[in-house]
């Protein structure tokens, strides 16, 4: 036999030659090692062939996952689906009614509220008066990158209806800014001095290691540095990202500190809000409006006209509150000149000292938080499942608007090491992310928009853990209901998990972590598969 | 699905079961979809046609003969479709035309292909595969990702059975000459028919 042909080779590997020709064959390449390489050389070709049609180098999209025709019209059990949506719903009302509504109130009190939930955000447009000095073609280009990001990353799931009402929301959301003031005076520089008998007549953002006002500022005072002194004269807010916050100087508007350690001496024309590890107010002090704190200690001497809202571990009341006071912490001492004319309520661990000298409107309204939950009380479970709802009512609204990625953030649940791993890492590289950003000023929006985003992303965490847990015990779902029953099976058995003496806390923290790490892997997922068919 | 559960599950899907069309669907579309993405030029296509297929394997649940494997049916409804979107899309029809297919083919150096088989890999392969005219891409997929036999392959294809192998090896060819660089005009575009 002469060498053979491709042809036949092929038709050799594919067994499609009649047997004696087959024979043949086989008998000719035992000799012949051209023929031999040409067969090798064909066989590889296939295997080749083979795996580079079955490699599976892209997910499918989560749209045709979610497709399953007609499938949603015959749920079964209406009766416990009547049941959950009731929890659900007394579940979101509670959290509305216990926690959403008194925390808005609070934030009007404290002088947020009045134009929109933006301007409370953005402590009242003042963010976007230095707009246009600040905005440069390199952040502009940031911007629009992470919007077409952005889009480019749900374009799929989206439905073109979908995605008009999200353009036309965004520009909503322009117009609902405030309206861009005067540009805004910048001073980057080691140490801003703003002497005295100085004038600015703007608003003023410094940025550098020290920054002190001897001088006036007509205007806001917003400041990113480490050591912030203010001894003149401000006639609009001052909003401090700063270590430590001196004002001794005269506000005329709020005054916003985030700082490791604050003392007012100055009076304060309108609301003082303080998040901080020490807070101060010294006795000459005043503030017109209220104050909210979070801080670790605070003392108190100084007058607050109005309410007086406080997270702190250790709070010491000496002075004057015109309004309510409504504490929360560890301890509280109230001192032999501390005055308040409305209400105090105090939540905390242990019974606070209460001088006999102190003029109190009414008596101390004392709530002892235990460290242990009350097991014996029905109250207890009660409360459990109606937060078992609230979590459902969230985890519904995810699986019915994108079922898609519920199911992707499943996939990722298999790889349990990975998602805790990029878990842990999301939990702490994000705030540190966050902040940079908003130390940047490029991103403050961003920065700020991450950290909510990454607070809802803790809680919301709960609910992709619950659907894998629910998946894992009942096998996978075939339709989105299936998928939303197997969801609230797995939130309970986290909620009871949780509600465990000792291993509560710790499952929670495993929830949270694994929940985050599986969030995070899925939207890189789609990330790298946009970036790859772009 | 182990065989016998599938069975149960078509007989149900067959009675209009919900649930178990949803299983089915759950269980098949990935690699359905993979498929439509290996034989269609672009990734939308690829999409609806997963969709549209499954609404057809619905209509025609009844007519799948349950002696034969599940699979193979599905790969046979996918592939008619799919060489259907892309008859109907067809622009030239140079390539389809027996004159290409009756030139002789030039017989390979065993040793350069051996060594070109060892040098590509899959992922050339891939791109290489996107470049080609769609009937020999088509040919290949049936083959190689689907497992068609070459009866099957010639009744998707609409080519005689004895045809089949030509088919593949001219596609081989094909890949053969893109992956090597040589210039293959006539379908740099993308999906070319």
């Amino acid at each position: 036999m002469s060498h053979c042909d491709e042809m036949t080779c092929l038709l050799y590997l594919d067994g499609q030659l009649d047997r004696e020709r087959a024979v043949e064959l086989s008998a000719h390449i035992d000799t012949c090692a051209a023929c031999r390489t040409l067969l090798a050389a064909l066989e590889s070709e296939s295997r080749l062939l083979r795996s580079a049609l079955t490699e599976e180098e892209e997910s499918v999209p989560a749209r045709l996952l979610e497709y399953a025709p007609e499938a949603k019209a015959r749920e079964a059990a209406p009766l416990a689906w009547l049941a959950t949506l009731g929890f659900a719903g007394s579940g979101a009302f509670t959290l509305w009614s216990w926690f959403v509504n008194p925390s808005l109130q609070q934030l009007n009190q404290a002088g947020f509220g009045g134009d929109s939930f933006l301007a409370m955000l953005f402590f009242g447009g003042v963010f976007w008066k230095g707009w246009d000095t600040m905005v440069n073609l390199t952040e502009l280009l940031a911007v629009a990158t992470l919007v077409m990001l952005a889009v480019a990353l749900f374009r799929r799931g989206w439905r073109r209806t979908t995605t008009i009402a999200v353009v036309l929301g965004a520009l909503a959301c322009v117009l609902a800014l405030p309206p861009v003031a005067s540009a805004a005076e910048i001073r980057k520089q080691q140490d801003t001095l703003v002497a005295a008998g100085e004038v600015v007549k703007n608003d003023l953002i410094a940025m550098g290691a020290s920054v002190k006002i001897e001088g006036t500022v007509e205007g806001d005072l917003i400041v990113f540095c480490h050591n912030l002194t203010v001894n003149g004269h401000v006639t609009g807010d001052v909003i401090a990202f700063a270590q430590i916050v001196r004002i001794n100087g005269t506000v005329d508007g709020n005054v916003r500190s985030f700082s490791n350690f604050i003392s007012l001496a100055g009076p304060v024309s309108k609301n003082v809000t303080a998040f901080s590890q020490t807070f101060e107010l010294a006795s000459k002090s005043t503030i017109a409006g209220s104050l909210t704190l979070f801080a670790a200690m605070s003392s108190q001497d100084g007058r607050v006209g109005r309410d007086l809202i406080g997270f702190a571990a250790e709070h010491r009341l000496d002075g004057y509150v015109g309004g309510s006071a409504l504490l929360k912490g560890e301890r509280l001492t109230i001192g032999p000149s501390a005055e308040i004319i409305g209400t105090t309520k105090f939540y905390g661990m242990k019974q606070p000292s209460v001088s006999d000298k102190a003029k109190l409107g009414s008596p101390v309204d004392v709530t002892i938080e235990q460290h242990r939950p009350d097991y014996a009380s029905p109250g207890y479970y009660w409360r459990q499942t109606l937060r078992w709802g609230a979590a459902f009512m969230l985890g519904l609204v995810v699986a019915l608007l994108m079922p898609g990625f519920l199911r992707e953030t499943m996939r990722e649940g298999e790889r349990f090491g990975l998602s805790t791993g990029v878990g842990i890492l999301a939990c702490i590289v994000t705030p540190v992310a966050a902040v940079i950003a908003c130390v940047t000023i490029v991103g403050l929006a961003v920065g700020i928009t991450s950290v909510l985003a990454w607070i809802t992303a803790l809680y919301a965490a709960q609910i992709f853990v619950g659907a894998f847990l629910g998946q894992k015990m009942m096998g996978p779902a075939a339709t989105t209901g299936a998928l939303i029953g197997r969801m609230a099976l797995g939130l309970l058995v986290i909620r009871v998990a949780g509600m465990l003496p000792y291993i509560g806390p710790f499952a929670w923290a495993i929830v949270v972590v694994f929940g985050l790490g599986v969030v995070t892997l899925a939207i890189v997922n789609r990330a790298r598969q946009e970036v790859a068919t772009i | 699905m182990p065989g016998a559960e599938l069975t149960e599950t078509i007989a149900r899907a067959r009675t209009g079961n919900a649930e178990a069309w949803g299983q089915l669907y759950q269980q098949y579309a990935p690699a359905i979809f993979r498929f439509c993405r290996r034989a269609l030029p672009a990734r939308e296509d690829a999409e609806d046609a997963t969709t549209e297929i499954f609404m057809k394997v619905r209509g025609k649940l009844d007519q799948y003969d349950a002696s034969r494997p599940f699979t193979a049916w599905l790969y046979k409804v996918s592939a008619n479709h799919c060489w259907d979107i892309l008859r109907r899309r067809r622009i030239r029809q140079d390539l389809e035309t027996g004159d290409l297919e009756t030139l002789p083919l030039e017989h390979p150096d065993p040793g350069q292909l051996d060594q070109l088989m060892e040098e590509s890999t899959s992922q050339q392969v891939r791109a290489a595969l996107a470049q080609m005219p769609a009937r020999a891409r088509m040919a290949l997929v049936l083959r190689y990702y689907s497992d068609m036999s070459y009866d099957e392959i010639a009744g998707a294809l609409g080519v005689r059975r004895a045809f089949v192998g030509v088919v593949l090896l001219r596609a081989r060819h094909q890949l053969r000459e893109i992956l090597t660089g040589k210039s293959f005009p006539e379908t740099q575009a993308r999906g070319a028919v």
